[in-house]
C-alpha cells in the first residue's frame, strides 16, 4: 500500500516536473520567436559622403551584391531623398526639398534589409560583417544598425537560453533521484526474491531487467501525461478558447514542438527512468546482495534512505 | 572435492569470524559441519556458497577457486551447487511448483521439462500433492522439503544445508535427514551445517567442529 503511495506521487511529481521543464522550452522558444520577429524589421543604413560620385557608388553596390542571397540592398540618392521628402510633406509651408541645408543632413545612403529567411542572430551577423568589409571606403561616412541594441537582444536571448538548459538539466538531474528513490524502495520491498534469485544463479542482469523496464515506463508515462497537458493547453491558445489569446495573437507567438519534438521529450523521459533506476540498482544488484556487500559510490541515494525504508512494511 | 586452505575471515570492528581454517571434503561425502552458535558455521557455509569471499586463503570447491571468482562468474558457480537455509527463503507469491522450478527456469530450460523434472523432484520428497499450494498453507517439514526440493533440481554435486532441520521436531528433523542422505547415496557431496547433538549422535558422519572461528582438533 505504501509502496504503491510512493510509485503514485513519484509518478506525480515526475509528471509536474516535466510539465514544468515543457512550460519553460516553449517559453524560451516562444521568447526567442518573438525577438526574432521584432528583428526581422531590422535594417542597416550605410551613410555615404555628399562628394561621393557615381562609379565609387557602383563599387559599394558590387560589394552589397555578395550578399543578395541574405538581404536585399536599395540606395537613396540625394534626388530620391529630396523627391521623397517633397511627397511626404507636400503641405508644409516650408519647401523641405529646396532647403539644401537640411537635404544635405540626410546624405545618400543605402538600405539593407534581412531576406525573409534570416531572422535574429544571423541577420545581425550578417550586418556585422558588412560593416566590417565597408568600413575603411572612404565614401562611407558611417553605418548604423542599432548594434548595441542587437549586442544586447544577443546577450539577453543567450543568457535565458543558457538558463533554461541549466535549469532542465537541474530538473532531470532531480528526476533521477526522485525516480531512483522510487526504484530503491520497490528493490528494499523485494530484497529477499532479490537474494532468493541471485541463491538459484540468476545473473545482475536477470535480476535487473524488471526494475529497469519499470523505471523506464514509470518515467515514460509520467512525461506521457505532462506532455498530454501540453497539447491540450496548446490546443486551447491555438482554438483561441481565451479571447485574450485572440487579441495578443498568441496562437502565432507561442511556440509549437513539432511531433519530433514530443518524440524526443519522450525518449529524455525513457533515459531518465532508466539512469535513475540503473544508478540506484547498481547498489544492490551486484551478484552479492545476500551478503551485504554493496557499491559505495551510489550512497547519493541514501539521502532518502528513511523514506524508502518506510515503505518496506 | 570441497578444500579450504588457511581461510581467514575478518569483518570490520574487526571481529575475526574464520582463523586459518583448512580442511578437505571427498567426492559423495556427508559431512556435518557442528558448533556452537557464533562459532562460525554460517560464515563458512556462505563462504562455499559464494556468498562471501575469504579474507585470505583460498576455498576450492570442484573446478573453482571461490577466493578468485569473479563476481560474473559467481551465478553460474551458484547453478552449479545446491543451498538449504534454516528460514527456508521460499518466494511467498510463488507456489511450491514455481519455487522449486527457478533454477531450471533461471538456466532457461524448456518448460516441458521443467514440469517433468519438477514433478519428479516433489514426488522423490513426497510433496507432489502440495504443487499448486502456496508456501505459507504448507507445514514446515513441507517448506523444508520445497527447499530441498529447490536446492536438487538441477543435480548439484554438492548440497550446503544450514541447520535445515533447526525449526523443525525430532521425527520431522529425521524425515529431512533420510532424504539429504538419500541425495548423498546418488553422489552428491552434502555438508550439513547443525548444532542438533542428538541428530550428530544418530547419524554416524564425518564431523567438522568448528569453535571461536578455528577447526578444533587441528586439520581434517
Amino acid at each position: 500500500m505504501k509502496r504503491n503511495l510512493l510509485m503514485t506521487s513519484t509518478f506525480l511529481v515526475s509528471s509536474l516536473v516535466y510539465l514544468f521543464a515543457i512550460i519553460s522550452w516553449i517559453s524560451i522558444e516562444s521568447f526567442t520567436h518573438l525577438v526574432e520577429r521584432w528583428s526581422h524589421n531590422s535594417e542597416m543604413t550605410v551613410y555615404l559622403r555628399p562628394e561621393a560620385n557615381q562609379t565609387e557608388v557602383q563599387k559599394l553596390k558590387e560589394i552589397f551584391e555578395h550578399y543578395s542571397g541574405q538581404t536585399v540592398t536599395t540606395f537613396e540618392s540625394t534626388e530620391e531623398i529630396q523627391a521623397s521628402l517633397k511627397r511626404l510633406m507636400p503641405k508644409s509651408d516650408m519647401d523641405f526639398a529646396s532647403n539644401d541645408e537640411l537635404v544635405a543632413a540626410i546624405p545618400p545612403h543605402f538600405i539593407i534589409k534581412g531576406s525573409s529567411n534570416l531572422l535574429g542572430d544571423s541577420l545581425f551577423e550578417v550586418f556585422q560583417k558588412i560593416t566590417i568589409e565597408i568600413g575603411k571606403n572612404p565614401i562611407v561616412e558611417s553605418t548604423s544598425f542599432g548594434k548595441s541594441w542587437a549586442d544586447k537582444y544577443t546577450s539577453i536571448l543567450k543568457s535565458f537560453r543558457g538558463g533554461t538548459i541549466a535549469f532542465i538539466i537541474a530538473l532531470s538531474l532531480t528526476l533521477i533521484l526522485v525516480i531512483g528513490n522510487s526504484i530503491r524502495s520497490h528493490i528494499n520491498a523485494r530484497r529477499e526474491e532479490i537474494e532468493i534469485l541471485e541463491l538459484v544463479g540468476a545473473t545482475p542482469s536477470m535480476i535487473r531487467k524488471p526494475f529497469l523496464i519499470e523505471g523506464t515506463i514509470l518515467s515514460s508515462m509520467a512525461m506521457g501525461l505532462a506532455l498530454i497537458f501540453v497539447v491540450l493547453g496548446l490546443f486551447a491558445l491555438k482554438n483561441s478558447a481565451f479571447d485574450l489569446g485572440k487579441i495578443l495573437d498568441l496562437k502565432s507567438l507561442v511556440w509549437q514542438p513539432t511531433m519530433m519534438d514530443y518524440f524526443f521529450a519522450l525518449v529524455l523521459s525513457a533515459a531518465i527512468g532508466f539512469f535513475g533506476s540503473y544508478f540506484c540498482l547498481s547498489e544492490v544488484n551486484t551478484g552479492w546482495a545476500a551478503s551485504g556487500q554493496g557499491r559505495r559510490w551510489t550512497s547519493i541515494f541514501n539521502i532518502f534512505q528513511g523514506l524508502g525504508r518506510s515503505t518496506n512494511g | 572435492m570441497i578444500t579450504l586452505s588457511h581461510v581467514y575471515k575478518t569483518y570490520t570492528g574487526p571481529v575475526h569470524a574464520l582463523r586459518d581454517v583448512s580442511f578437505e571434503i571427498n567426492k559423495g561425502e556427508f559431512v556435518f559441519l557442528t558448533g556452537p552458535s557464533g562459532a562460525g558455521k554460517t560464515t563458512l557455509f556462505r563462504m562455499i556458497s559464494a556468498f562471501d569471499r575469504p579474507t585470505s586463503g583460498d576455498v576450492q570447491v570442484g573446478d573453482f577457486s571461490l577466493s578468485n571468482l569473479s563476481t560474473s562468474e559467481v551465478p553460474f558457480y551458484r547453478r552449479k551447487i545446491g543451498v538449504v537455509f534454516q528460514d527456508f527463503r521460499l518466494l511467498k507469491n510463488k507456489t511450491i511448483f514455481d519455487n522449486v522450478a527457478l533454477p531450471l527456469v533461471i538456466r532457461g530450460e524448456s518448460q516441458s521439462t521443467v514440469k517433468t523434472k519438477v514433478m519428479d523432484t516433489l514426488d522423490l520428497l513426497g510433496i507432489a500433492h502440495k504443487a499448486n499450494q502456496y508456501p505459507e498453507f504448507v507445514s514446515g517439514g513441507e517448506q523444508q522439503r520445497t527447499t530441498i526440493a529447490r536446492a536438487i533440481i538441477h543435480q548439484p554435486f554438492v548440497l550446503i544445508a544450514d541447520e535445515p532441520t533447526g525449526n523443525l521436531d525430532h521425527s520431522l528433523a529425521q524425515e529431512i535427514m533420510g532424504v539429504l542422505q538419500k541425495i548423498c547415496d546418488q553422489g552428491t557431496t552434502v555438508i550439513v551445517a547443525t548444532h542438533d547433538v542428538y541428530l550428530i549422535d544418530k547419524y554416524k558422519k564425518r564431523r567438522i567442529e568448528i569453535k571461536d572461528g578455528m577447526i578444533q582438533g587441528g586439520r581434517r
